[in-house]
């Protein structure tokens, strides 16, 4: 376990130092608030937003979706790139020399995933609601003088859309960090974890609900099957939208264990590789 | 107490034989080389010492532990591979913080005194990936100085690195030696590494082809160097007497002319004396009616013993030879 606890802190530290992580975040920023923007400008213009309350809400939904989906290939290409890349670089000769088991290598990095998950959601969440107060309050969403949603109705429902979607984020993570362990070099290992995931995200509506056994339906993506695909509708008081409990409870409970068998695999891999 | 152990340790890569039942025993304190030509198993012997790679079979302990649980020894072990560590993004400052983070316990050499140590102090802030070859390696060995290493292995540390660097690290590594740091190293730098080690281990096609003191193994091979009236006949002499060899190419083991002088009928003669004394071999020349003007013991060097072992090794190249010599 310390030995996991040394590479967590090791990576957080070169995550912190390494300038490519401040003009990713910088970006992931910038995405966020450019697509919150463009919601703003949609809503103003012809045919816009009917709502007379809460018109806060629909560009904070667009803003943050864009800004995540964006973060998802980022934790995908960051977990892909990170074994096989220190492998190459030969970081990973270190890390296993020092202190840390195979096993360690996998699990530190996997314990530092929700630290990177909660940077971007937090990130990407607070550079578009500053770009959606522009459009106005995060009031309740009223319509033609009738309440659609309350203010705390709308909050639980992006609290419970962000909770759904942590553990997958983590799971992808986890499918990053298996393609890592397997891949030969680090370019390989990021083709393959994207590869594989955009063909998953091609294909899942072909599967029709099996594909809700797998982790990847519950983050946001260009293809969205997750609940914050639905936040989108709900932040604009569609009544069609809605996550309904089922999808709720799986994408609470799928990706977890799913992305506890990626690593573990990664770690079958890793264990067998020369270094 | 033994630093590293490894017992009929073997790398098969399928068919092809990466070492084989190779028994290495390094003792606390010594520096220790690894020698051998390309591709005779001296990386992947240190590979498997530092569980990096699992032998087919064998059994490795370093500092007591099993190679495999390398991660129990705690920073003190540290090794600087032929080919260097560089992290994308850091500086050199941060590469090292990095490294001591990953050790996990402060104390022993701060990066500072690692930095000073290892001549890399002007370089701390300038990032690793515009570093040349030969400084990249100079801040690696930097980063394993760091802490405090009771066993430290280099593959290659040598190569890349200007005159100058050689023997700054030279200097350094003896400095650590007297520190009792033990220390293995693989190099193709006979002559450098013949002033540096206590003992060494010459690897051949996977297989052990000497190990011990260097002192006693370059002892036991002592040569003769004699100057004859008459060295045709002198050689054919001594080649008649069992456990005398005389040594036909002494290029081949690096101890001067033999040939027979244009000038005159007195030549020179270097030959292995087997047990054979220099009394006996004086005694035999004169017999024979041939004049000794000299004959004195030659000391054999470590590119010599080397190139020797080369030489007598089953499908041996001249080309290999040459290429370590």
């Amino acid at each position: 376990m310390k030995g996991s606890w040394l590479i967590l802190r090791a990576e957080l530290a070169r995550l912190v130092w390494t300038r490519s992580t401040w003009v990713t975040g910088l970006l992931l920023a910038a995405l966020s608030a450019l697509r919150a923007l463009a919601s703003v400008a949609a809503s103003a213009g012809p045919g816009g937003a009917s709502v007379s309350s809460g018109h806060a809400w629909a560009p904070l939904a667009d803003g943050w979706r864009a800004g995540l989906v964006l973060g998802v290939l980022v934790l995908l290409t960051y977990s892909a790139r990170s074994i096989a890349g220190d492998r190459e670089t030969g970081v990973l000769r270190l890390a296993i020399t020092r202190s840390a088991t195979r096993g360690a290598v996998i699990w530190g990095r996997l314990m530092l995933a929700p630290i990177m998950i909660v940077a971007i959601v937090t990130l990407t969440g607070l550079s578009a609601a500053t770009v959606a107060l522009r459009a106005g309050d995060f009031g309740p969403l009223v319509e033609d003088g009738y309440e659609l949603l309350s203010a705390s109705e709308l909050r639980e429902e992006f609290t419970l859309g962000l909770l759904a979607s942590l553990p997958g984020l983590w799971a992808t993570f986890a499918l990053g960090l298996l393609i890592s362990c397997m891949a030969r070099s680090a370019t390989g290992a990021v083709a393959g974890a994207l590869g594989t995931f955009l063909a998953f995200d091609l294909f899942k509506d072909a599967l029709g609900d099996a594909r809700f056994a797998v982790f990847a339906s519950y983050v946001p993506t260009l293809a969205d099957s997750s609940p914050w695909g639905e936040l989108t509708g709900v932040a604009r008081g569609f009544s069609d939208a809605g996550f309904s409990d089922a999808l709720l409870r799986s994408a609470l409970t799928v990706p977890a264990p799913e992305a506890l068998l990626l690593a573990g695999l990664g770690w079958l891999v890793l264990i067998r590789r020369s270094l | 107490m033994t630093a590293l152990l490894t017992d009929q340790l073997t790398r098969r890569f399928g068919d092809v034989i990466g070492v084989d039942r190779v028994s290495l025993s390094v003792e606390r304190g010594q520096i220790f080389g690894l020698l051998g030509p390309n591709g005779s198993g001296k990386s992947t012997t240190l590979a498997c010492a530092l569980g990096l790679m699992r032998p087919t079979s064998g059994r490795i302990e370093l500092l007591g532990e099993p190679a495999q649980s390398i991660h129990r020894t705690r920073g003190r072990v540290a090794a600087v591979f032929d080919e260097p560590m560089r992290v994308k993004g850091l500086t050199v400052r941060q590469q090292l913080r990095y490294a001591a983070t990953l050790r996990g316990h402060a104390g022993g050499r701060s990066i500072d005194e690692a930095l000073e140590l290892t001549g890399c102090a002007s370089l701390a802030r300038r990032p690793v990936t515009g570093l040349s070859l030969g400084q990249c390696k100079r801040v690696a060995i930097a980063s394993a100085l760091g802490g405090r290493p009771e066993l430290l292995v280099l593959d290659e540390p040598l190569s890349g690195l200007d005159p100058v660097g050689v023997r700054d690290l030279l200097d350094t590594l003896r400095a650590l030696a007297q520190a009792e740091v033990t220390i293995i190293l693989s190099s193709h730098r006979l002559h450098e590494l013949e002033r540096l080690v206590s003992h060494v281990a010459i690897l051949l096609g996977g297989h052990l082809a000497a190990q011990g003191a260097l002192k006693d193994l370059l002892g036991s091979r002592t040569r003769h160097r004699i100057r004859v009236s008459d060295p045709g006949r002198a050689r054919d002499v001594l080649g008649r007497v069992e456990g005398v060899e005389c040594l036909a190419d002494p290029h081949q083991v690096g101890m001067g002319e033999a040939d027979q002088r244009a000038d005159s009928s007195i030549g020179e003669l270097t030959l292995d004396a087997g047990d054979h004394t220099p009394g006996a071999l004086n005694q035999m020349l004169v017999e024979a009616g041939i004049q000794v003007h000299e004959l004195q013991p030659v000391a054999v060097s470590l590119a010599a013993l080397f190139n020797e072992l080369v030489a007598a090794a089953p499908g041996s190249v001249a080309a290999s030879s040459e290429e370590h010599s």
